[in-house]
C-alpha cells in the first residue's frame, strides 16, 4: 500500500492566517462565550456559572431592545444614503478629467480618515445651544430647538456617518466604474442609451458586485456605531440613539458585568450574521438578474 | 534522504519562526517588560531595587506633579529589605475610561502597586472584588489621616466598616451664580435657603423681559439633563442638592435604600418650580461665554481655571460667583455631593509584597515624610484642586494660594460638608435608574410649564425610589 504522502508546505504558508484566526478570533471567541454564562466582572477572584441567565436577561432589558431595534433604523438610511452618495461621488469623479481624478478622490476620502472624536467634538458646538447655528435659528425664526436632546439627534447621527464613510465608499464605485470597458458604452451609444440612460442600464448593472460590497459593508457598520452617540447623545434621548456597541461599553465597562455584556455581544454577532446573510441572499439574486 | 531531511528543518524552522513573530506582538507590554530587554548588569541592578509602578490621573498635569514627587522619593535612597525603593509614574490608560483600563490591567495581571484616580463608587466594586488592601487599622494611614486631619472626612468614605481609598483631592458641587444677572435682580447675596431661591426665581419671574436685554433668557442651566446615559450627572444635579436638603441622609447604605422621600421631593420641588426657565439644552463652557444666559448653574470647581483663562472674574461685583448648597432654614449645614478622588494600593498577584511596601513607603514619604510641607500646595498649584484636608481654612501654608484664587477661596468652605458618593457596586445602575425613570421625565414636564405652575411631583419621586430599588436589587 502506498503511504499517503504528507504535503507540510501550504500548513506552513497559511501558518501565519491560521495563527492569526486562532488568536484573534476562535480563542476570544470561546472566551466570551464562556464569559457569557458566567457574571464574572474580570477582577474578581470569585464569580458564578449562571449558565443562561445572562441571555434570558436581555430578552427584558428596554436597552437591549432599543439597540436592537435602533441597529435596523441606523441600517436602512445609512445604507440607501451611502449608495447614494458614494455612487454620486464615483460618477461625477469618474467624469473629470483624469489629472483631477486622484485629487479629487482624495478629497472625498479625507472625511474617512477625520478621528469620530474630533468630528462629534465638532458638531456638539455646531448643535449647542448658544453655537452660531442655533442662536440664529432661535433670534431669526424663533426655533428653539434642542439639537442634541429632541429626536433631530437620530438624524445628526446619521448624517455624520454618512458623510464620514460616502467618500470611502465611492472609491469602491470609482474603481468599478473606471473597470467597465468602454466598448460597452460605445455599443450602448449606437443604440441611443445616452445621459442618465446610460447610468441605469450600462454602469449600475455593470458595477452591481461593488455595489453589492458597498451594501455589506455600510450594513456592517450600522451595527458598529459608537463614537458618534458615546460622545453626543449618550444614548439618548430616551435611549433614541442608543447601539449595541455603547451599551455593551456601558454594561462591560461601567457596570462592570462583563459577563452581561459578552451575551450581548454574542448576540448583537448573531443579530449582524442574520441581517448580512439576508442581504447577500437580496444581493446575490439582484446580480443573478444582471447576469453576474 | 539528507536533502528530505534538510528539507524537513527548514520547513520546521520557517514554520516556528511564523508563529513566533505572529505571537510575539501578544507578549506583555506591561510594567516589567523594560527589565527583561536589558542586559544582564541591567538585571543584577535591577534586581537590586523594588520596582513600583505607580499610575497618574490621565492628565499631563497629574503626570508631571507625581513624576516630580517620585523623583524626589527615589533620591531619598528609601531601602526595603536592603533593596532601594524605585517609584516609576506612569499616566494611566483612559481607552475607553480609566475605570476600564484599570479593570483591564487587574484582569490581565499588569495592575500597579498603587495609582489615584479613583472614587468611592468604583472603589467599593473594587473592595468587592478583592482587588485592594483594606487600609483601616494600619498604622501608617492612621498616622496620614492624623497629620491630614481628616478624622471626620473618612467616616463618609468608609465602605462596610473599612477604608481602602486615601482620599486626595475634593470638588464640593454647589451652586454658580451669574453676578451680573444678580445685580440686575437687586440682589446682593447668593440664596443660601430655599426661601431665598424662591425669593430669587420670584424675581426671576417678574423681571424677566428686562433680563432677556441683557442677554439672559433662562433662570437656571444644567447641562445634559436629558441624557439618560451620563448617569453620573445625578450626583450633581440630584445629589448634591439633596445631601442639602436630607441633612447628609445617603440614597443607599449598604444594601438598602435608605433616600429621604421628603427631601428628594424638595429637590424635585425645586426644580418643578422653575418651569421653561429651566435650560436643559447643550452648551460648552456656560461661564466662558461672552454673555451668560442663565442666573444659576450648577458651581463646578474645575470652571475656575476655564473661567480665568476666558478672562472672566470673580465676585459679587465680576462675572462669576459660587454659593452654597441650598437647605430647608437658615443654620442647616450645607451639606453638599463630593467629587472626589483618591489612592487604592492594589493587590495582585502581579505584585511583590515588597513593592506593595514599596508603595507604602512611597505614601509615606509624600504625607508624612518629607513631601507634606510642599504637597498640598504644589497640589493645588498644578491641579487646581483641592486636596483633602481638615484644616484647609486654618492653614497658614496654604493661604498664599487663595489669597491669589478668590473663587476657591469661597469653594473651601464647602469642603467639610461636602459627601462623596454611594458605595455600592451597583452605583451606576441605581443612578442611571434615577435618572431615565424619574428626572428626565420630571424635567421633560417640567419645561411645558410656566415659571411657578409646579407639577405634582410626589409621583416622581415614588417612581424615582422604585426605580432605584429594581436597579441596584435594594431592601
Amino acid at each position: 500500500m502506498k503511504k499517503r504522502k504528507l504535503n507540510i508546505m501550504p500548513w506552513v504558508f497559511n501558518a501565519p492566517y491560521i495563527v492569526y484566526s486562532v488568536v484573534f478570533l476562535f480563542l476570544p471567541l470561546i472566551w466570551a462565550i464562556w464569559l457569557a454564562v458566567t457574571d464574572w466582572n474580570l477582577m474578581s477572584p470569585d464569580y458564578q456559572f449562571v449558565k443562561f441567565e445572562n441571555f434570558k436577561e436581555l430578552f427584558f432589558d428596554e436597552k437591549v431592545k432599543a439597540a436592537f431595534w435602533n441597529s435596523l433604523r441606523y441600517l436602512i438610511p445609512i445604507v440607501l444614503l451611502c449608495i447614494l452618495f458614494g455612487l454620486a461621488i464615483g460618477l461625477m469623479v469618474s467624469k473629470l478629467p483624469p489629472k483631477f481624478k486622484g485629487f479629487a478622490a482624495v478629497m472625498f476620502f479625507v472625511p474617512y480618515l477625520t478621528s469620530g472624536v474630533s468630528t462629534s467634538v465638532m458638531i456638539k458646538y455646531l448643535f449647542s445651544y448658544n453655537s452660531g447655528l442655533s442662536t440664529f435659528l432661535r433670534e431669526r425664526f424663533g426655533l428653539d430647538i434642542n439639537w442634541l436632546q429632541s429626536k433631530w439627534a437620530f438624524y445628526i447621527i446619521i448624517l455624520m456617518i454618512v458623510w464620514k464613510m460616502s467618500g470611502y465608499y465611492a472609491l469602491f464605485v470609482l474603481s468599478g466604474i473606471e473597470s467597465v470597458s468602454e466598448d460597452v458604452y460605445e455599443a450602448a451609444m449606437i443604440d441611443g442609451c445616452i445621459g442618465l440612460k446610460k447610468v441605469i442600464y450600462i454602469t449600475l448593472p455593470m458595477i452591481m458586485p461593488t455595489l453589492t460590497s458597498v451594501v455589506i459593508l455600510a450594513a456592517g457598520l450600522s451595527f458598529q456605531i459608537f463614537s458618534e452617540p458615546f460622545l453626543l447623545t449618550g444614548g439618548g434621548p430616551s435611549l433614541s440613539t442608543t447601539t449595541w456597541q455603547l451599551e455593551i461599553y456601558n454594561t462591560s465597562f461601567v457596570s462592570f458585568r462583563s459577563g452581561y455584556g459578552a451575551a450581548m455581544a454574542i448576540i448583537n454577532a448573531l443579530q449582524i450574521f442574520i441581517v448580512v446573510q439576508g442581504i447577500s441572499w437580496f444581493m446575490n439574486k439582484l446580480n443573478r438578474k444582471f447576469g453576474w | 534522504m539528507r536533502k528530505k531531511r534538510l528539507n524537513k528543518v527548514i520547513v520546521g524552522a520557517l514554520s516556528t519562526v511564523m508563529i513566533v513573530t505572529a505571537f510575539a506582538g501578544c507578549g506583555s507590554s506591561g510594567k516589567n517588560s523594560g527589565q527583561t530587554q536589558g542586559n544582564k548588569s541591567d538585571e543584577s541592578k535591577e534586581s537590586s531595587k523594588v520596582v513600583v509602578d505607580f499610575w497618574s490621573a490621565p492628565e499631563q498635569y497629574s503626570l508631571d506633579f507625581w513624576t516630580k514627587y517620585a523623583e524626589k522619593f527615589n533620591d531619598s535612597n528609601t531601602k526595603i529589605n536592603g533593596k532601594n525603593i524605585e517609584v516609576k509614574v506612569q499616566m494611566m490608560p483612559a481607552q475607553p475610561s480609566s475605570e476600564a483600563g484599570i479593570q483591564n490591567a487587574i484582569a490581565t495581571g499588569t495592575v500597579p502597586a498603587l495609582s489615584e484616580n479613583i472614587n468611592r463608587s468604583f472603589a467599593n466594586t473594587l473592595a468587592e472584588s478583592q482587588a485592594v488592601y483594606d487600609l483601616s487599622g494600619e498604622d501608617w494611614f492612621d498616622d496620614v489621616v492624623d497629620e491630614r486631619q481628616i478624622e471626620e472626612t473618612m467616616k463618609g468614605w468608609a465602605i462596610q466598616g473599612s477604608q481602602f481609598v486615601l482620599p486626595l483631592y475634593v470638588n464640593p458641587i454647589t451652586w454658580c451664580y451669574n453676578s451680573k444677572a444678580l445685580k440686575e435682580l437687586g440682589v446682593n447675596d447668593v440664596p443660601q435657603t430655599k426661601a431665598d431661591l424662591d425669593a430669587l426665581l420670584g424675581t426671576f419671574k417678574e423681571k424677566q423681559e428686562e433680563l432677556k436685554n441683557v442677554g439672559v433668557t433662562h433662570f437656571m442651566y444644567r447641562p445634559e439633563l436629558l441624557n439618560s446615559a451620563n448617569y453620573w450627572e445625578r450626583w450633581f444635579d440630584v445629589e448634591s442638592p439633596y445631601d442639602a436638603m436630607s441633612k447628609g441622609t445617603p440614597l443607599v447604605d449598604g444594601n438598602k435604600l435608605t433616600a429621604d422621600k421628603e427631601a428628594l421631593q424638595k429637590v424635585f420641588e425645586m426644580y418643578g418650580a422653575m418651569g421653561s426657565s429651566l435650560l436643559t439644552g447643550t452648551i460648552d463652557g456656560l461661564w466662558q461665554q461672552d454673555t451668560v444666559q442663565v442666573v444659576m448653574g450648577c458651581g463646578l470647581p474645575w470652571d475656575i481655571t476655564a473661567n480665568n483663562a476666558a478672562g472672566k472674574k470673580y465676585g459679587l461685583d465680576g462675572d462669576y460667583v459660587f454659593g452654597p448648597s441650598i437647605v430647608e432654614n437658615d443654620g442647616d449645614t450645607h451639606y453638599n455631593y463630593a467629587d472626589s478622588k483618591g489612592i487604592v494600593l492594589y493587590k495582585n498577584k502581579s505584585i511583590t509584597e515588597d513593592e506593595h511596601k514599596g508603595a507604602i513607603e512611597f505614601l509615606k514619604y509624600v504625607f508624612i515624610g518629607e513631601g507634606k510641607d510642599s504637597f498640598d500646595l504644589d497640589w493645588m498649584e498644578t491641579t487646581a484642586m483641592l486636596p483633602v484636608r481638615g484644616d484647609l481654612e486654618s492653614n497658614d501654608k496654604l493661604e498664599s494660594f487663595f489669597d491669589k484664587n478668590p473663587a476657591f477661596k469661597d469653594i473651601r468652605a464647602y469642603v467639610a460638608d461636602a459627601i462623596p458618593g454611594s458605595a455600592h457596586e451597583k452605583s451606576a445602575d441605581i443612578m442611571t435608574a434615577l435618572g431615565e425613570k424619574a428626572i428626565i421625565p420630571l424635567i421633560q414636564d417640567v419645561t411645558k410649564r410656566e415659571i411657578g405652575e409646579n407639577p405634582d411631583v410626589s409621583q416622581y419621586v415614588d417612581t424615582a425610589l422604585e426605580a432605584m430599588k429594581t436597579a441596584g436589587g435594594l431592601d
